[in-house]
């Protein structure tokens, strides 16, 4: 009884080794419980029901099961907020920096004010080239606005004619 | 299984030399060595500095083009090399339903100008210049009509609009 009392306070300060358990387990568990223990009897009884407890398993199973999902859509969020993130990127970025370029035999220039200049000058080239070769149709143009006037003269012909058509007609 | 993996590579050639277009065209050519290349995408557009001061309503144009790509090659007229890119650019031209706006020839030196609209006013502008020893090509991508095309590269829009 005294050696009882002992490992009872013991276990309740959490002093206890798994011998000594066992013992008190063993204790409870037998017929020969002193009346002034028997409160705790029940306390022990629980602790084995607990371990022949086989609910314990299908509780597993179910975190199991909560936690899976959680964490693929964890997971396809995180991996898609990325995937749009680069995509945004380089939709945003890429273009702007790539976009306006050179490359003088076999070497890439990434310099904007480059690629206009150059640009810039064969439009120049171009436009000259044209001019000079449209020479003749800018000549074509001032001898056609020339002959404008023309147009009046004949158009008066053509009234003086009615006129002359009315008058003879009235005689 | 030879043979059927020589027909399909045969296959493969030719639908590749048929779909050749003018992005294919500059593609290949953009990092050749012998070529110069530049292109200048929308934004990056200094429209003062292309066209020298002559272009109206900067801001307007900006807003229309989309791009300018140009190839340029300096070479022998008699080479093989602006012999073949001659080639191709004819059959390009042919087959992808451009139309010629300007045809010029002036003691060895040749401005064509063409154009083709891809729905919606999606336009493709189409400048090869060619005199001794070289040969360029400027494409254009943009919204626009004929008439804007058109006034993109007049001297302050009188030669070509009395053409169009």
């Amino acid at each position: 009884m005294e050696m009882m009392n002992e490992l009872l306070e013991k276990y309740f300060r959490g002093e206890t080794s798994l011998h000594e358990e066992k013992e008190l387990k063993k204790y409870f568990s037998g017929g020969n419980v002193a009346s002034g223990h028997e409160i705790y009897r029940a306390l022990f009884e629980e602790f084995d029901l607990e371990l022949k407890d086989k609910a314990q398993v299908p509780f597993k199973k179910v975190l199991q099961k909560q936690q899976k999902p959680k964490r693929i859509w964890f997971q396809t969020f995180a991996y898609t907020g990325i995937a749009a993130t680069l995509f945004l990127l380089l939709w945003i970025q890429l273009p702007n920096a790539t976009e306006s370029f050179a490359v003088i035999h076999g070497n890439r220039i990434d310099n904007t004010e480059f690629a206009n200049r150059y640009a810039g000058k064969r439009f120049t080239k171009v436009t000259e080239m044209l001019a000079k070769s449209m020479k003749p149709m800018a000549s074509f143009n001032k001898v056609r606005k020339g002959i404008d006037p023309l147009q009046n003269v004949s158009d008066v012909r053509n009234k003086m004619d009615e006129l002359k058509d009315k008058l003879q007609f009235n005689k | 299984m030879k043979k059927i993996m020589t027909l399909v590579a045969v296959f493969l050639m030719v639908a590749t030399t048929q779909a050749q277009t003018l992005q294919s065209l500059f593609d290949k050519y953009h990092n050749d060595e012998r070529f110069e290349f530049v292109s200048v995408g929308k934004g990056m557009m200094n429209m003062a500095n292309l066209f020298g001061g002559h272009a109206k309503n900067n801001n307007e144009m900006m807003s229309k083009m989309k791009s300018i790509k140009i190839l340029t090659l300096n070479a022998e007229g008699a080479s093989p090399l602006m012999k073949s890119v001659i080639n191709e650019l004819d059959k390009i031209v042919e087959k992808g339903n451009f139309e010629t706006a300007v045809e010029t020839r002036d003691k060895g030196e040749r401005v064509n100008i063409y154009y083709r609209f891809t729905g919606n006013n999606d336009a493709d502008m189409l400048i090869v210049t060619k005199e001794k020893g070289e040969l360029s090509l400027i494409w254009i991508t943009g919204k626009m009509t004929k008439e804007e095309m058109m006034h993109t590269f007049s001297m302050n829009g009188e030669i070509l609009k009395s053409l169009g």
